[in-house]
């Protein structure tokens, strides 16, 4: 009995020892080989999506390099008028009103620290067609600015010049910068 | 031929467990060296895979770099659109020359018969809610006509502009001089 025990035990080592080696060899042979395996046969399948996928990705940059070119000069043509940096509105609109003959009779700003908006209030006086203009130039500003208020009357009865009070609030946090 | 076997059944045990000691003795060391093989097998298969994998990953560089050119442009052209959202956004919707330009052709029109003696233009300052609100805006009109009919056939002419989504009158209408038929009125009109 006793050396029949003996017999088992040495079974039971021999065994034990089958077991180890055929865990450290799936562990530290066979698996690091199928685990890179199957990472080719993953990197074969995107490589060739990849560049299955260039042409088209090619054909779709070409177009949006264009399309941004278009669309950088359409917005540089709806805003071609630069505001002048670092200083403040009241140059800009000064400078476009003298440039198209406007009379400033009165002008004052407001400015809101917390939304960083600018109010110009401004009374002014022209023939209307250089009024016009003025307005115009104001929407093709760089600035965004929103007119929020006009009264214009006539200052002759032929209605040649006239008198206007223009409210425009400004957003220079927007300006367009390309 | 009968065969007896002498020796004790002790030592019959003995002789067995030492033969199985033999067995598992010469057994183990081909295990371990079957071990080492498939080990050394396996790093180098792994080794060679990982080569192969890098020589891959080498003819994907172009189209890689294409795929990141093509991600950048397109964050460039979602920001130039949000851009140019934002700044027709901040102007005004509504411009106020375009009201201009509706009475300089009402006046020719009327050759001479309409005269507008004022034009003020309000526009609510919210870009945010501004399309939410009922109405963006209204320009109030001071006009003078002759007789009632120039007169609201200026205001159907202004209705059918289409500019404006209510046009009514703010005020009576007035004679200016109780010797012509010129008539002073004011027009409201909601954008």
């Amino acid at each position: 009995m006793n050396v029949s025990f003996k017999k088992m035990q040495v079974h039971l080592a021999g065994v034990s020892v089958v077991i180890v080696c055929a865990s450290t060899a799936y562990v530290f042979g066979v698996r690091p080989a199928l685990q890179a395996k199957e990472q080719l046969q993953q990197t074969i399948v995107e490589v060739e999506h990849l560049r299955g996928l260039a042409p088209v990705l090619e054909g779709e940059v070409a177009a949006l390099t264009s399309g941004i070119e278009a669309k950088t000069k359409s917005i540089q043509a709806s805003y071609p008028i630069e505001t002048q940096s670092g200083q403040p509105l009241i140059g800009t609109v000064s400078k476009l009103l003298s440039a198209r003959d406007i009379e400033l009779n009165n002008l004052r700003e407001e400015s809101d620290k917390a939304t960083g908006e600018v109010t110009l209030v401004l009374q002014a006086s022209s023939e209307y067609a250089n009024m016009l203009h003025f307005l115009s130039d104001l929407r093709r500003l760089d600035c965004p600015g929103r007119i929020s208020g006009l009264t214009l009357t006539p200052l002759d009865p032929l209605g040649q010049r006239c008198s206007a009070r223009i409210t425009v609030k400004f957003y220079p946090a927007a300006i367009l910068a390309i | 031929m009968h065969k007896v076997n002498l020796l004790p059944p002790t030592a019959t045990q003995r002789f067995r467990q030492k033969r199985t000691v033999v067995v598992w003795g010469k057994l183990l060391p081909v295990i371990i060296l079957t071990m080492l093989l498939t080990i050394g097998w396996g790093q180098s298969t792994a080794a060679r895979i990982k080569a192969q994998i890098e020589g891959q990953l080498s003819l994907t560089q172009r189209p890689t770099e294409i795929r990141q050119v093509h991600q950048d442009l397109k964050a460039q052209f979602r920001a130039l659109n949000r851009m140019q959202t934002e700044q027709v956004e901040l102007r005004s919707r509504f411009s106020p020359l375009v009201v201009v330009q509706l009475l300089h052709q009402l006046k020719q029109d009327f050759n001479g018969k309409l005269q507008v003696t004022s034009i003020d233009f309000v526009e609510q300052c919210q870009p945010s809610s501004a399309s939410k609100a009922s109405s963006n805006g209204h320009v109030t009109l001071q006009m003078i006509v002759d007789g009632t009919t120039n007169c609201s056939d200026s205001m159907q002419r202004i209705r059918e502009a289409g500019l404006f989504c209510d046009v009514k009158l703010g005020s009576a209408l007035e004679l200016v001089d109780p010797n012509s038929e010129a008539l002073r009125f004011t027009l409201r009109c909601e954008f």
